[in-house]
C-alpha cells in the first residue's frame, strides 16, 4: 500500500472506511498508516478507502511494486 | 465561449413553482444527458454544469481547475456577490499553499477530535432546547434552535471567550443576511464581516496573553508555518461562514420534512438506532433538492480537454451536488426521493464535495445534525408545523435556497 502524504487533505474518509488500517494525525488530521500490509480480511475495507479518498492519496501495489489501483 | 454563443445558451433549468420537496433541477434528465452542459446562470455568467457523479469527482479532483471565491470578475451564481479578499481563507486557495493552511485547522476537525466534542454538542443542543421550551409554544424553531447551535459550537472550538460569544453569534447571524429584521440594511452582511474581524483580532490578543487549549491559541503558536493575525482572521471567518449557515438551515429543513410527512416522522422515530444512516440520507436529500446548479465554482487555469470538448482557460465549471447525489451510481434506487430505510449512503453521496477542498467540517456537521434532529422530537413529542413547507419564507442563496423561518407549536 502506497500513501502520498503530500496530497492528503485530511478528510478522514480512510479512517471511516478501514479503521484498523488508517488513522488521522491528531496534529494536522492527515493520514496515518497503522498497518502497511493489512490481512486479506481488510482488503474490501481498504479498497473502499481507496475509492472514497477525495484526494487519491492511497494506492495499492503488488510485491514487485506494480501499481494496481 | 463567445458573446454570440452565450446569448444562445440555455438558462439553468431551475423550477420556480414554489414546490420545495421536489428537486429544483430536472435531475434525472440531466443525469441522462451526462457530461458537462453549458448554461447561463441567473446572474448572466456562463458556466459548464456537471451532470454525473463521475464528472463531479473528476473536475473537483483535477488541479487544473482552481477554487476561487474572490475575484474582480463575476463567476456563475444566483447573484453576483462582492466579498473582500482574506488571507487564510482556504476556499480560495489552491495547491500546496492551500493544504498547508488547511492542515493547521484539520487536527481539530478529524473524526476523533469530533468524537471528543460530542459532550459539548449535547450541552449546546440542550441549552437551546431549554430556551425554546422557556419561550413557549408557538415558536420559530429556526431562530430559537437551529440557527444559534452551529455558531456556538464553532465558538467553542475556536476558543471564543463566553464574554464574546453572543456578539460572535450575532455577527455570524448577520453575515448570512436576509433575516426578517435586517432586510432593510443591505450592508448588514459586510458590516458583520468587518465586526467579526475586530472581534477575532481582540480574541487573538487575549489568547497571546493567556494561552488556552483551543484552535485560536494553537494558530497563534504555530511555527511551521507561522500564521499571521490576518490569516487567523481569514481562517476563523471561513470556519464560521462555512459551518454556520449550512448546518443550521439543513437541520431546519430536515426537521420540517419530518414534520410535514407523518410517515417519515413515524419511521424516523421508530428507528432511532439507525440515526446516523437516516441523518446521512436527509443530508443527501436536502442538498440534492435545494441545489440550483452548483455553489462550488471552479476556474480552468489552462485549456482542458474533457469528454470530447475543450474547456478554455478562464471558463467556469460548476460541479453540481444535485445531479451527483441523484446519480444511480451513488444512489441506485429512487434517488430523487427521500428514503430513510436506505443503507450504505454514508460516505458515498457528494454533499460534502470532493478533491482537496472536500468539506473540512463534515464530521462535525454530521455529529451536530444527528443530535439536533432527533432531540426536537424527544423534547417536544407533540411538535407540529404551523405553516406547510411550501408556504414558508425561503431565501435564494449560493448553494441553493434556504428556509428563513420554521414556525411550530409544541
Ligand atoms: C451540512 C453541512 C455542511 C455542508 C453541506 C458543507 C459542504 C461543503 C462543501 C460542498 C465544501 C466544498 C467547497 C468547495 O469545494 O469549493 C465545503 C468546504 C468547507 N467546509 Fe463545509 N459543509 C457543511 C458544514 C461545515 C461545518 C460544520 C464546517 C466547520 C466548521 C465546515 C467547514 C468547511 C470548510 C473550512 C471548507 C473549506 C475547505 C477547503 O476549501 O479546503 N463545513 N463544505
Ligand atoms: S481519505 Fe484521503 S485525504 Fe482523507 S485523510 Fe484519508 S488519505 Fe487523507
Amino acid at each position: 500500500m502506497l500513501v502520498d502524504y503530500s496530497k492528503c487533505t485530511a478528510a478522514g474518509q480512510c479512517l471511516l472506511a478501514a479503521p484498523n488500517v488508517f488513522d488521522q494525525s491528531a496534529e494536522n488530521g492527515t493520514i496515518v498508516l497503522l498497518d502497511e500490509a493489512p490481512p486479506e480480511s481488510e482488503y474490501p475495507r481498504v479498497l473502499d478507502a481507496v475509492n472514497r479518498c477525495p484526494a487519491s492519496v492511497i494506492s495499492l501495489a503488488n510485491e514487485s511494486g506494480t501499481t494496481l489501483r | 465561449m463567445t458573446v454570440q454563443e452565450v446569448s444562445e445558451m440555455r438558462r439553468v433549468p431551475i423550477r420556480n413553482d414554489g414546490e420545495r420537496l421536489q428537486p429544483r433541477l430536472p435531475l434525472e434528465e440531466l443525469n441522462a444527458d451526462g457530461g458537462l452542459l453549458p448554461f447561463v446562470y441567473p446572474n448572466g455568467v456562463p458556466g459548464y454544469m456537471t451532470t454525473t457523479a463521475e464528472d463531479f469527482r473528476n473536475i473537483l479532483g483535477d488541479p487544473r481547475f482552481h477554487a476561487k471565491r474572490f475575484l474582480g470578475e463575476p463567476q456563475p451564481g444566483p447573484v453576483s456577490v462582492e466579498v473582500p479578499d482574506m488571507p487564510g481563507f482556504i476556499p480560495s486557495m489552491n495547491g500546496p499553499e492551500h493544504l498547508a493552511v488547511r492542515r493547521l485547522a484539520a487536527g481539530d476537525f478529524s473524526v476523533k477530535a469530533v468524537q471528543k466534542l460530542e459532550p459539548v454538542i449535547d450541552e449546546v443542543v440542550t441549552k437551546y432546547l431549554d430556551q425554546t421550551q422557556a419561550h413557549g409554544s408557538p415558536v420559530d424553531l429556526f431562530e430559537s434552535y437551529n440557527l444559534p447551535i452551529p455558531s456556538e459550537v464553532i465558538a467553542k472550538i475556536l476558543g471564543v471567550p463566553t464574554t464574546h460569544t453572543p456578539e460572535f453569534q450575532l455577527a455570524a447571524r448577520l453575515t448570512i443576511g436576509g433575516l426578517p429584521d435586517e432586510i432593510e440594511d443591505p450592508m448588514a452582511p459586510a458590516k458583520a464581516v468587518a465586526r467579526l474581524h475586530e472581534l477575532i483580532g481582540e480574541i487573538i490578543q487575549l489568547k497571546r496573553a493567556n494561552p488556552e487549549d483551543d484552535l485560536i491559541t494553537r494558530l497563534t503558536q504555530a511555527t511551521n508555518p507561522v500564521v499571521s493575525d490576518q490569516e487567523i482572521w481569514g481562517l476563523c471567518t471561513n470556519l464560521l461562514l462555512a459551518g454556520h449557515e449550512t448546518t443550521s438551515t439543513s437541520g431546519a429543513f430536515a426537521i420540517a420534512i419530518l414534520l410535514e410527512r407523518p410517515e417519515a416522522r413515524e419511521y424516523f422515530l421508530s428507528h432511532l438506532d439507525r440515526t446516523p444512516e437516516m441523518v446521512e440520507e436527509l443530508i443527501r436529500y436536502v442538498f440534492m433538492v435545494t441545489d440550483s446548479g452548483g455553489g462550488i465554482p471552479r476556474l480552468a487555469t489552462e485549456d482542458v480537454e474533457y469528454g470530447g470538448m475543450t474547456i478554455h482557460k478562464g471558463e467556469w465549471v460548476m460541479p453540481c451536488v444535485g445531479t451527483a447525489n441523484a446519480d444511480p451510481t451513488v444512489c441506485p434506487h429512487g434517488a430523487t426521493q427521500l428514503d430513510l430505510a436506505r443503507e450504505d449512503i454514508l460516505g458515498h453521496h457528494l454533499t460534502f464535495g470532493f478533491g482537496p477542498h472536500t468539506c473540512l467540517g463534515q464530521h462535525l456537521a454530521r455529529a451536530e445534525l444527528k443530535v439536533i434532529i432527533p432531540k426536537v422530537f424527544e423534547r417536544f413529542p407533540n411538535v407540529q408545523l404551523l405553516t406547510p413547507v411550501n408556504e414558508l419564507p425561503w431565501l435564494d442563496k449560493g448553494f441553493g435556497y434556504r428556509m428563513a423561518e420554521l414556525p411550530v407549536s409544541f
